[in-house]
């Protein structure tokens, strides 16, 4: 799928990987491309300017964390972002669900 | 941790000769980076692939430089320094707090004849003077809502810079959420107050012209 596709949708898919637990960057980036069958194939780097603009919003919220052994970045959803992420999650069902009744029209 | 290769080294480098934000954020920026695409190596190594391969693959897959510097630009920048953002409502209030403090006394005292703050002791801190004991509390009074503004402010300004041709082009955006107004709101509000107090009951004395201060 084009990643112009993606990008207008970015924020309703990271918000939704994150909202499951805590991530890093590259486990979002893993965890969106095994939900999506690998069919959301963006640049991974361009995630992260989104994550950056979502935790500078208040959706989201990060700090280092070391349990690993390694020094990493963890995303985790904010009590905002839970509310921006049910608000955009039922506008794109109900979007989706119009767009599908028009294509279904379609001969 | 494992050293780069030539092949993320390299991507780094032109990346962090793009990437023009402050150097607390840019470290941030970079450090993330540089874990992903060792995560990513790390992966590619565990499937049997050599590691320069994996680490030409994994700064394909991630993206080139520019590409990521743009991106930063088109979204705004990245996250500004968390702890100067974090803690600059707290530390506001607890600027605006003695000029707040102040002022209500003030009020309490004459408007409605009530001078509680004023008895004893603890009366006297509130006169405003200059070389009196109280002098440090004055300086608190006036001084921390002043300090409270400038903090606010300065923490709810973002600078990005984006690139257009080969111009830079900066912008300035302020964001402000509801704690971040309702502090400047009571600073601002305070200050007012203390200036129009400095102006009407301390300035007459000081430059003469009062008979009774």
């Amino acid at each position: 799928m084009r990643g112009e596709v993606i990008k207008g949708h970015l924020d309703l898919l990271l918000l939704a990987v994150l909202s499951d637990r805590p991530l890093h960057g590259y486990a979002v980036i893993e965890e969106l491309r095994n939900r999506s069958g690998d069919a959301f194939d963006l640049p991974e780097g361009t995630v992260y300017p989104a994550l950056h603009r979502l935790e500078r919003e208040g959706a989201i919220g990060s700090k280092w964390d070391t349990s690993s052994g390694r020094r990493r970045r963890v995303y985790r959803v904010t009590a905002k972002g839970r509310r921006t992420f049910a608000v955009q999650r039922q506008e794109w069902t109900g979007f989706s669900t119009a767009v599908g009744s028009v294509l279904g029209g379609t001969a | 941790m494992k050293e780069c290769g030539p092949a993320i080294s390299d991507w780094m480098q032109r990346f962090r000769s793009q990437f023009r934000y402050s150097s607390a954020a840019a470290r941030r920026v970079h450090a993330e980076i540089q874990d992903h695409l060792m995560d990513s190596v790390a992966r590619l190594e565990q499937r049997g692939v050599e590691q320069a391969e994996a680490e030409r693959r994994a700064v394909e897959a991630f993206g080139p430089p520019e590409l990521i510097v743009q991106s930063f630009d088109d979204e705004g920048g990245p996250m500004v320094p968390e702890r100067l953002a974090r803690w600059s409502v707290p530390l506001g209030a607890l600027l605006a707090l003695p000029g707040v403090v102040f002022v209500i006394s003030n009020i309490l005292k004459y408007n409605l004849g009530a001078e509680t703050l004023y008895d004893g002791t603890f009366g006297s801190i509130f006169d405003l003077g200059f070389g009196e004991f109280n002098a440090l509390v004055n300086a608190l009074v006036i001084a921390g809502p002043m300090l409270a503004v400038i903090l606010l402010g300065v923490s709810s300004i973002e600078v990005g810079m984006k690139r257009e041709d080969s111009a830079y082009l900066s912008t300035i955006s302020i964001r402000l959420d509801k704690a971040t107004i309702g502090v400047l709101a009571v600073s601002i509000i305070v200050l007012i107050a203390m200036l129009t107090y400095v102006i009407f009951e301390i300035a007459p004395c000081w430059f003469g012209g009062r008979v009774e201060c």
